[in-house]
């Protein structure tokens, strides 16, 4: 039994058959062996494979694929291409120290991409970009150097 | 290919949707946000006949304001709800702020939140104080049925949620307890009411006990708030979370009341 998925990843336009119960964690890195975005826990809980769908942040591992019918995806290969210098984000990230092992930043990074998007309509308050931070398990920095880059970034890009 | 795996059906309309409720006779799982849903399919492979993805069924993610009340079609995410609910239910608002993520919120919705009657839901403890319906789609169409009756019947699904608007001079406190500041499952939550007359009603859940209605109290809830949470049946420890959760939502309530 499968099921056809089609979307946009990326920009790019996906068609593929899929069991009904593989999630949108496994399509990206499994068929499309788009590995940046990472699988932690699996239930939800860490943050790390965080996606947009739709221009909203998701867990990748609480969808199916099957759900992303129709969706636009991005993934934290879609932020740059290749070879182009650091996103905005990225340098913000590398200049405050705000990751160790990384395995999480590219949750990180789609949760503030998310937020540079919000904070360009609205401006966030620090309350709100707090909230948002924590969505996102990190247990190499204590989040300090984190909030100091995104706070650094969303000022400077409005 | 997993020999285990359920059929996945993609209605779009409500006509689809009965169809697909009638023919798999409760061999299925509704599948609203999948935020809840899709750990559990990882986990119990096989256990469902078929997957009925709600997403594409027309008027799901609708919100209507009408001037009695606010009907919620079960798709609409805690996220939009949250926004579009703040200036009628501020109350509501602020719990499903304290409910898990933004990752989350922005996938789960208020059906299915509802649907699962998990006792440390905000959505649930929320659509008991305020008298809210069920509109349940099943083999005769829609109908309506009040959230304090609980679980949803086998072969039917909730197509929206209708809640009354608050009456003029109406205010609402909202509180929880939870385990870490920094979030996670609450161990009790309230949510206290006032009628123009001054007469309040408080509503608690959690750590295993569904909402209940306490009764009403005057402004001042004391002896009589500690004997109604007695009532409740919860063990020691749980009772003393959700006379906190009371106490703490009462307090809230009369700053809503009085923000100066």
């Amino acid at each position: 039994m499968t099921v056809t998925i089609s979307c946009t990843v990326n920009g790019r336009q996906v068609v593929l058959e899929t069991e009904p119960t593989s999630r949108l964690s496994d399509m990206l890195r499994d068929d499309l062996l788009l590995t940046g975005t990472n699988i932690g826990c699996e239930e939800g809980v860490c943050g790390a494979c965080t996606v947009l769908v739709d221009g909203k942040s998701a867990r990748s591992c609480l969808l199916l694929a099957a759900q992303c019918e129709g969706a636009a995806i991005e993934t934290v290969e879609g932020l740059r291409d290749a070879g182009a210098p650091p996103t905005p984000a990225q340098a913000a990230l590398h200049r405050h120290d705000a990751f160790q092992c990384g395995y999480c930043t590219s949750g990180f990074l789609m949760v503030i991409e998310e937020m540079m998007r919000a904070n360009r309509v609205a401006p966030l308050a620090q309350a709100e970009v707090d909230d948002r931070l924590t969505s996102v398990l990190c247990r190499c920095t204590g989040y300090l150097p984190i909030r100091r880059a995104v706070r650094t970034l969303l000022d400077g890009d409005r | 290919m997993s020999s285990l795996q359920p059929l996945y059906l993609r209605p779009r309309t409500r006509a689809d949707l009965a169809a697909g409720l009638a023919a798999h006779h409760g061999d299925y799982a509704l599948l609203a946000g999948g935020q809840t849903l899709v750990p559990l399919l990882q986990k119990n492979p096989g256990k469902v006949g078929a997957i009925i993805d709600l997403r594409h069924v027309e008027g799901l993610s609708d919100v209507h304001e009408g001037d009695a009340e606010v009907t919620l079609g079960a798709m609409v995410t805690l996220a939009e709800a949250q926004d579009r609910l703040a200036p009628i239910f501020p109350s509501f608002a602020l719990a499903l702020a304290k409910t898990a993520n933004l990752p989350v919120r922005n996938w789960a919705t208020i059906g299915g939140s509802l649907a699962l009657f998990d006792t440390a839901s905000e959505a649930w403890t929320f659509l008991h104080a305020y008298d809210a319906d069920m509109i349940l789609l099943g083999p005769e169409g829609e109908a309506r049925r009040p959230v304090a009756l609980g679980a949803i019947p086998p072969g039917f699904a909730l197509t929206a949620i209708a809640i009354g608007r608050p009456s003029p001079g109406e205010a609402a406190g909202f509180a929880e307890i939870l385990r870490r500041r920094s979030g996670g499952r609450a161990l009790a939550m309230g949510f206290a009411r006032s009628n123009a007359g001054g007469q309040v009603t408080v509503t608690v859940s959690g750590s295993g006990i569904p909402p209940t209605r306490l009764g009403s109290f005057g402004q001042i809830a004391g002896k009589a708030l500690v004997d109604s949470i007695s009532k409740t049946g919860a063990a020691p420890a749980v009772r003393a979370w959700l006379l906190a959760a009371a106490r703490r939502a009462l307090a809230n309530l009369t700053e809503a009341q009085d923000p100066s």
